[in-house]
This record gives C-alpha cells, structure tokens and sequence, in this order.
C-alpha cells in the first residue's frame, strides 16, 4: 500500500498575546485506505491537526506531503485544488448551506471536479433519495450528516477528514454514520480519518493516534477493527 | 456553478425587502437617466433636422423700422453671406371668452421663396393666397382654441377689429420656444403664439408697406459673429436698432438650448445620486452578509471553492440587483421620456419631435447601475478573501464594545434609561452605519422640503404680486402717453370703472461712474389705491414721494445703493439729470422701476404724463365685459390687460406642478423608506441572538420595537435637522443655477413644506418600522438561538 500522506514535524503555533503551540513536532504516514482514528481531550490539537492535513489551514514549520507532494510549501491557488481534489470535509455540525436542498448541497460539491459520484445514486444508496429536496432545516441531524458525508464523497476524494462527525448526534444515528463512513473506507478505499473526544470509537480504527497537549503521545495499532455496531458509548 | 446561481438567488429572496428596496432606488435612477438622455436626444435631433431644412439664421437684429431696400447694405460686410428682412406685429385677438390676454405674433413671409432663411413649415391646410388676410397659425394656438383650415377669428390691431382665416398651420425654426417680449416664465401658445401672413397681407394690414422690423442674416464659411457684428450694427443704428444677437444668443434657441444643457447636465448626476444610496445599502449589506455566511463560506473554502469563486459569487449578487434595477429603469424610462417628449411638444414647436427609443442608453444604464452595484458588493464582501477556511469555522472575534463619551456625562446619561442607552449604543457601534442612514435622510428630507416649497415661491415670485399687490382689474395701455389728469377723467366716466390711476412707462438709461443700465421706470400715482411695490415677494414698501426706487438686479449693475445720486438719461431729456436711489426693492419675477409719476414727469419736463393705466370695476359681470370691450376697441388702446385672466393662467400653467410635486415626494418618501429599511434589516440579522436573547428573557416585541424605533427614530430627527442647512444650500445653488434677467428664484423655505416634509420623513419611519416589526416577529427563537455564530 502506498503512503498517502506523510507529515515530518508537524507544528501549529498560533502568536498572539501569549503563543499556543496547537500542534507540537507531529511526525507520520498514512496509507492509502487506512481508517485512522485521532483521539484526544479538548484543546489537544486535534481539530489543528486535521485542518493542516486538509489544506484548511498552514503549518507554522514542518513538512506535510500528500503522494510525495509538498502541501506544507503550496501556493493558495494549489491548496484549494488539493482541498477540490483529495480532501473531502465532513464537520460536527454538518455545514450544509442552508439555502440549498440535500441534493443541491450535494451537487454544489460535484460541480467542483470533473469526474463526481452519481448524485441519485449516492443518495439512494443512503436511503435519503426521498429526503432529496428538503432543505437542511427540514432534517434530522442524522440526515444531515448523511448528506453532508455524501456531499464530502461525492467528489470521489482519496481522503475523507471528519471532524467530530457523531458530535452531535445521539447514539443510533451516530452508529448510522459510522457505519456509513466505514463502508467508504472498505467497500470504496477511501482514506477516512475521524477526530474524536470518544474513547470508544478507538477499536473501530486500524490505527489510533492519542493526542495530548498538541503532542502525538502515542499511535496504537488495531489488529482487528471492530464493527462500529460492535462499540457502545 | 449552477448550485452557487441557486445559492444566490436563494439568498436574494431571503433579503427580498431590502433587495427590492434597493433595485427601486436604482430603478428610479437609471429610469431618470434613460428618460433624461432620450428626451433631450428627441429635442436635440428635431432641432437640428428642423434648423437645417428650414436654414436657421447666424444672426438677428430687431429695429424699429426700416426699408427693405436698405438690406443689401448688410450684404456688403464682409463675412456675412445672405440676408434676409420681415415685418413682425403684435397684435390682440379678440376671444372674449379668454378675457383679453391672447396675443399673435404676426410674421410676414414669402411662401414662394424657397431658398430664404428661417423658412416657415407648413404643416397642415392649403397654401397662403396672395394679399388674402389669411395666416397659418401657430399648431399650439390652433389647437388650444380648437380653430381648423378655413376657419375665421379677429384681432385687434389698432383699436380695430380685423377678421383673420386660417389656412393651415405652421412653424419656423425662429419661433421654436416662443415668449412674449414682456416675459414669462413659461411659454403658453394657447395665449402667445406665432401666426405667418404673407408679407403683402402684413404690410396691407400694418400699413408699414416696404418696411421690415426683423432682420435675419447668415455667415459666410469661416466668419464670426462678432466680427460682423459692430459694423452690422452700425449700419442697422439710425433705425433705431433694440438688439443685434447670434443664433446662440437668439431667444427661442437659447431657451432650447438652456433646455438640452439643463438637463443633460442632470442626467448623470441624478442617477448618480441614486445609484450612490443603492451602493452603498449594498456594500452595508453584503458586509452583513459575508458576516453572517462565514461558515458557509469556510465549507465552500474546504471543499475547494477557490477565492474568486467566492467573491465572484458575492458580488453577482450586487451586479444582479444592479441589472434588475436597471432593467426596471430603462423600462420605465423609455415611458418617461414618451411622456417628456410629449411635454416637450407643448413647449417646443418643432415639426416631427417624436420619442424615439434608444436602446443605447438602456446598455449605458445598465453599466452605469450593475457596476457601481457589483463593485460595491465586492468591496462589502472582500473581507471573504482573507478568511482561512480553517478560521472560518470559529465563530468570529466579537467586536470590541467602547464607552461612549456620552457616557461620561451623567446628567444626560442616567436619565436615558435603560432603552435610550442601549439605542445609543447601537448608533455608535457602527457609526458607518449610522452616518448613512443621517445622510441618507436628510438628503431624502432636503428633497422634500425644496418640493413643498415651490408653492411659496411661486407666491412670492407670481401670486402674491397679482392677489395681494395689484388691486386692479384691468391695465390698459395707449399707443401714445397722454396727459394723466385727463387719462383718468376719461376712464372715470366709464360705466362700470370704480376707480382709475394712471400710469407712466418711460424707457431711460441709467448710470453711475463706469456702469450702465437701460432699462424703463413705472411712474406709479403716488399713495395708489391700486398698486403696492413688493419687496422679496411679500413686503410693502412704500412709495417714496421723491426719488428713484430701483430693481435690486438694476441696483446690483449699477454697483449702486439707496441714498446715492445716479444720472438718468432720456429721449425726452438734452441733458442727463441727477436723481436720488431712494430705495433699493428685491423683485424674482421681473425688475420694475419705480418712481412718483408726477415727479417723473417733471424731472422728463413732459409735465404729469401717463402711457396705461390701471382699472378697478364695480357692477354686474355684463357691465365689466361692455367695459372691457369698450376700452379695447378705443382709439389709442393699445392692449387691455384682464388681471383675472393672467391668475388664471398662472394657476393653469403651474397645474401640472402639483403632479411633479407629488411624484417628487413619493421619490422623497420612498428614499428615506429605502434607507432606514435597509441599514435598519442590516442592523436587525446582525443583533438577532442579541433580539431573541432578549425575547427569551421576556422582553416583548413591542419594546424591541421601541429600542429600534428610539434608534432610527433619533437617527431621522438628526437626518432632519442636518437637512435644514442642506435644503437652504440646495435652494441657494438653484437660485445661482436659474437666475436670469427675467427672474430670480427666492430661496425661501416654506414653514409649512418643513412641517409637511417631517410628516413624510415620520411617514418613511413608520412605514419602515412596520415592515421591520414584521421581521422581529417572525423571529424563529429556536432556530435563531440554536445556529452556531
């Protein structure tokens, strides 16, 4: 398996009246179609982290390649192709644009790279066709999720990032999503990386990384990853 | 990028009472500027179309007469190429039904010459018959008094009545905008009109045969005016020359002209004042906007939407308000202007003034509008283009809250409460705002207030002088002056006169060191019963027994004041003689003169003389008529003049008024409404959670509403207030910009147009208000409280 991406050093300090380091000297590599789990308390970095890996945001100093492409050193113009390309978001709270309906929201992200998903057929294959022309106000959190997972997958990305994405749900629709997120990982390839405060969601992961105080304390290996359904919070 | 169109147009209807108020307010610009551009383009062509077929001369000269074969002497000065002479007579027309007030301009004319200048137009009936009386009338007049081809009128010339036939009608380019020589501030052909004889017919009837009064004549390639000038005068000179000007300076052109250059000089800067307050409640929402979508945005950054992506998408959403309103506009401008061409039309007489739609200005209104729009919105929204997406997903810094300064001043702080000091708050947190919305008012109210006080001008200009200061109903004037004494005996024994004061007329020169002034005193019986000097429109001023009160625009070219000695100079008089200023008197509708008429006479040595004189009537209506035609018809009357009937006719010509005024204040009205509205949805999305906060604490809708009533409520008082001093200076520029020999406009602010234009200002408030009590209302708590910042 290739690496995907590979991080050396990785640092986040944000300056202002009194500095924070965010992100502390992070190295790693990620292989193409890992499900990597990052957990860690409030303020361990984690989110910093994940902006970094996503184009979202700059590191202060180290290097960060995506297929041996220096993102750490790309032009703005280069990182919103790498954020159009390869990276695909799914947020704690869904960020649906909501002036737009589930499929618009969907297709909004299709028309950014020349070859999407099928649009209707993702939203069948998430039983939400019928939910298609409801604007976000008018679903559930679960469904707003889905929909905002599919919008990340539609652009057929090779990394999807999720940033707390059962935040904000409750139990069974946060099973939903993980399920969802891990048929992408299995059935489709796709790198998925989630961020999480939940200890429990460790075991779903082929790896865990543990952040603390903006540092990667320790990166565990999951023989076997669990089912999500098999993991209770 | 079909979703993002979506996404914008979706936004667009979220916002549609502010975005709709805003593409009107531009609308109404870019109507004025279709509107503006093509009538003025319609004049402007008919006139040169018209001034080339018909050869509109480079010169003319008025005299009092002169041979005709005396022309070809003109034709010798080198420079000037053709020129061409003909008789013209004011003259009476007798429609009782219209009291006496209606007076043709006859011009004779050779309908054969084809090659002549200032050539007349016939455009409707059969051609002139040799030395037949007959006319072709001017099409106003014909029309105004409903006369067609054939039919028969009489005027008075000369205390006798002559039969007239129309023929058809006609039009010259030298009578285009026609007024009498007396002055007016309009021209109104269905009283003062032009009527083309031929010239044997005119002579017949004048009895001036071989005689000319007007002279028209054109340049040679390469010539100007003023070299031709001096020498052209000095030959016209021993027949008593009144006036020698070019085509530029020639009345009915220069009025045209006046008329293109007005308004094509406003027909940008209107538009562009309202193209101005649109931008800028644009650039006030868009910045409320990107404010509001910062999550939005950084999600679209995140998934790879690139920064002119994003921009561009804010600002199509200034440019579409821009092109709406502009489409709007050009819509309804071309309606506009059919109906300022048709306005036109009634002054102007100009063959084929037709509208004619260019869609040019359409295209031009459409950049004017949808740029400035699309900059603005871009300049609103570029904060987007610093934002990292990452940071994009924080909720925003709050803005740091000051004291105020205000604040430290207890007295007036403590008593305000709770409401004021938060209203103040408000306006000072983002004072940007705030000053648009003063600004915004207060031009809304200055407009309003100009508006309502075009009534007191035209009172202190017109009606006053004829209601309050003329206390007579008819003036008559001789041909000849004739001794007062007798004058007014004369008119006493008619039956129906109550009381009669003549009057003198005595056209003079007057100077003082360098300067010089020709002009004419009004010899006014002294203590008249029946005539008041006015002074800015309102004021009596006296008669003085002895000296001279002069006009101020007089005073101001002689560079002299009450109390100085002047000389006067006369055709009566060897020598010129001293008389004292004893008075200086502020007229706007024409500069009269005045001095005791007997003291007149005594300085001219032509003893107590009078050449009109004023009339007041008693009886029964049939009485006052038999007066009136009696005094027409006599001998050495050279014109009666109804007073009633010149009431009325100002009333008639200023009917129209009340229409524009009413337009100009929904203009008003509806601006104030656009600005207050808009800044005040703008400040409303912004303090939602604050309002819902509040709402939930049990604050109820109707003192939220006080709190933003109290803010723009204080907001417009100011508006108001700061209006007062820009209404003053946009009545002083008006005055500067439309003062001519004729008239000047009192800048003068009516105490009642401040009152109505506050009432309106209040209106634009409430109405502001209610649209906006709809929006707090509709408030979802809920879904407000529970949206990430």
């Amino acid at each position: 398996m290739a690496v995907i991406l590979r991080s050396e050093d990785l640092t986040k300090i944000y300056e202002g009246e009194v500095s924070v380091v965010a992100l502390n000297s992070a190295s790693f590599e990620i292989q193409e179609g890992e499900f990597i789990v990052v957990l860690g308390p409030s303020g361990s970095g984690k989110s910093t982290l994940l902006n970094i890996l996503g184009g979202m945001d700059r590191p202060t100093s180290g290097k960060l390649y995506y297929r041996d492409k220096p993102i750490h050193e790309a032009t703005a113009r280069q990182l919103t192709l790498y954020r159009r390309k390869a990276v695909g978001f799914v947020f704690q709270f869904y960020n649906l644009l909501p002036n737009l309906t589930a499929s618009e929201n969907i297709r909004l992200a299709a028309e950014l790279v020349e070859k999407p998903m099928d649009v209707k057929a993702l939203l069948d294959d998430l039983e939400l066709g019928e939910k298609a022309d409801n604007f976000p106000a008018q679903l559930s959190g679960g469904q707003q999720q889905r929909i905002a997972i599919a919008r990340a997958a539609v652009k057929n990305p090779d990394i999807l990032l999720c940033d707390e994405p059962t935040g904000a749900l409750d139990f069974a629709t946060g099973l939903q999503v993980l399920k969802l997120l891990q048929e992408l990982n299995k059935k489709m390839g796709k790198t998925v990386m989630i961020i999480t405060h939940n200890q429990s969601m460790a075991a779903m992961g082929n790896r865990v990384f543990h952040l603390k105080d903006g540092r990667i304390e320790q990166i565990t290996v999951n023989e076997k990853p669990v089912d999500p359904e098999e993991i209770v919070w | 990028m079909v979703m993002l169109w979506r996404k914008l147009l979706r936004d667009l209807r979220e916002n549609w009472g502010a975005n709709l108020a805003c593409v009107l307010v531009i609308a109404m610009g870019i109507m004025a500027f279709n509107a503006f551009h093509m009538a003025v383009d319609n004049l402007d062509s008919a006139r040169q179309r018209f001034y080339e077929s018909c050869r509109f001369a480079d010169g003319f000269a008025t005299v009092k007469q002169m041979p005709v074969n005396r022309l070809s002497r003109l034709e010798e000065i080198p420079g000037i190429d053709q020129v061409q002479g003909h008789l013209r007579q004011d003259v009476t027309v007798y429609m009782p039904e219209w009291g006496q007030n209606l007076t043709l301009r006859l011009v004779g004319f050779e309908p054969e010459d084809t090659m002549g200048l200032n050539r007349v137009l016939q455009s409707q009936g059969a051609g002139l018959q040799e030395g037949s009386e007959e006319v072709l009338l001017g099409v106003g007049f014909a029309k105004a008094h409903g006369l067609k081809a054939g039919d028969a009128f009489d005027i008075i010339y000369q205390g006798e009545k002559h039969a007239l036939t129309m023929a058809g009608t006609g039009q010259s380019p030298e009578f285009v905008y026609l007024v009498p020589d007396s002055g007016a501030m309009f021209s109104d052909a269905a009283r003062f009109d032009v009527a083309f004889m031929t010239r044997e017919a005119l002579e017949d009837l004048t009895g001036q045969e071989g005689l000319v009064n007007e002279i028209a004549f054109t340049l040679r390639p390469g010539a100007n005016f003023e070299q031709v000038k001096n020498q052209a005068a000095e030959i016209l000179e021993p027949y008593e020359l009144y006036s020698i000007v070019s085509a530029k300076d020639q009345i009915s052109n220069f009025m045209l002209d006046q008329e293109i250059t007005g308004v094509n000089a406003t027909s940008n800067s209107i538009p562009a004042i309202f193209i101005a307050i649109a931008a800028f409640i644009l650039y006030l929402m868009l910045r409320r906007m990107v404010e509001q979508q910062r999550v939005q945005i950084g999600t679209m950054k995140a998934f790879g939407f690139g920064n002119s992506q994003i921009i561009l998408h804010y600002s199509m959403y200034g440019a579409l308000i821009g092109a709406t309103g502009a489409l709007m506009g050009s819509i309804a401008g071309i309606l506009v202007s059919g109906a300022m061409t048709d306005m036109y039309k009634l002054y102007f007489n100009l063959p084929d003034l037709v509208n004619i739609i260019s869609f040019r200005y359409g295209l031009y209104g459409l950049a004017f509008a949808a740029l400035p729009c699309l900059g603005a919105a871009f300049l609103g929204a570029r904060s987007v283009l610093r934002l990292e997406p990452a940071q994009a997903m924080l909720p925003a810094t709050p803005k740091r809250t000051r004291r105020l300064l205000i604040e430290r001043v207890k007295v007036i702080w403590e008593p305000l409460g709770m409401m004021g000091r938060m209203a103040l708050r408000n306006m000072f947190r983002n004072p940007g705002r705030s000053l648009f919305t003063l600004v915004g008012t207060s031009m809304a109210f200055s407009l309003m207030w100009f508006i309502f006080s075009y009534n007191l001008m035209i009172d202190l200009m017109i009606m006053n002088q004829l209601e309050d200061a003329q206390r007579f109903d008819f003036k008559v004037t001789l041909n000849q002056s004739a001794p007062a004494r007798e004058l007014e005996d004369a008119l006493q024994r008619l039956e129906g006169t109550e009381a009669a004061e003549p009057l003198m007329y005595a056209a003079v020169t007057l100077r003082r060191g360098p300067y010089s002034e020709e002009t004419a005193i009004t010899g006014l019986p002294y203590q008249s019963e029946l005539y008041s000097i006015l002074d800015k429109g309102e004021e009596i001023l006296p008669l003085p027994p002895e000296g001279l009160v002069l006009s101020k625009s007089v005073a101001d070219k002689l560079n002299t004041k009450a109390g100085q000695l002047i000389y006067l100079e006369s055709p009566y008089l060897a020598d010129p003689v001293q008389v004292y200023v004893t008075a200086v008197v502020e007229q706007y509708f024409g500069m009269e003169n005045f001095m005791a008429r007997e003291r007149l006479g005594q300085l001219l040595g032509i003893g107590d003389a009078a050449s009109a004189a004023m009339v007041r009537t008693s009886g029964d209506r049939e009485t006052v008529d038999r007066l009136e035609e009696k005094l027409l018809l006599a001998k050495g009357v050279a014109g009666v003049e109804n007073k009633a009937a010149m009431e009325k006719m100002y009333k008639d010509l200023m009917a129209p008024m009340n229409s524009i005024i009413f337009a100009m204040t929904l203009v008003g009205v509806f601006t104030a409404f656009a600005v207050i509205y808009s800044t005040g949805t703008v400040s409303l999305s912004e303090r939602q959670r604050e309002i819902s906060s509040s709402k939930v604490l049990g604050m109820t809708d109707g003192e939220i509403m006080t709190l933003l009533i109290l803010e723009n409520g204080i907001l417009s008082f100011l508006g108001g207030l700061l209006g007062v001093p820009l209404t003053k200076a946009l009545m002083l520029t008006m005055q500067k910009k439309f003062a001519t020999e004729l008239y000047s406009l009192p800048a003068q602010l009516d105490p009642v147009g401040l009152f109505y234009s506050l009432t309106c200002l209040g209106v634009a408030l409430v109405l502001s208000m209610l649209a906006m009590m709809r929006r707090v209302r509709s408030l979802d708590l809920v879904v407000v409280l529970k949206t990430r910042e």
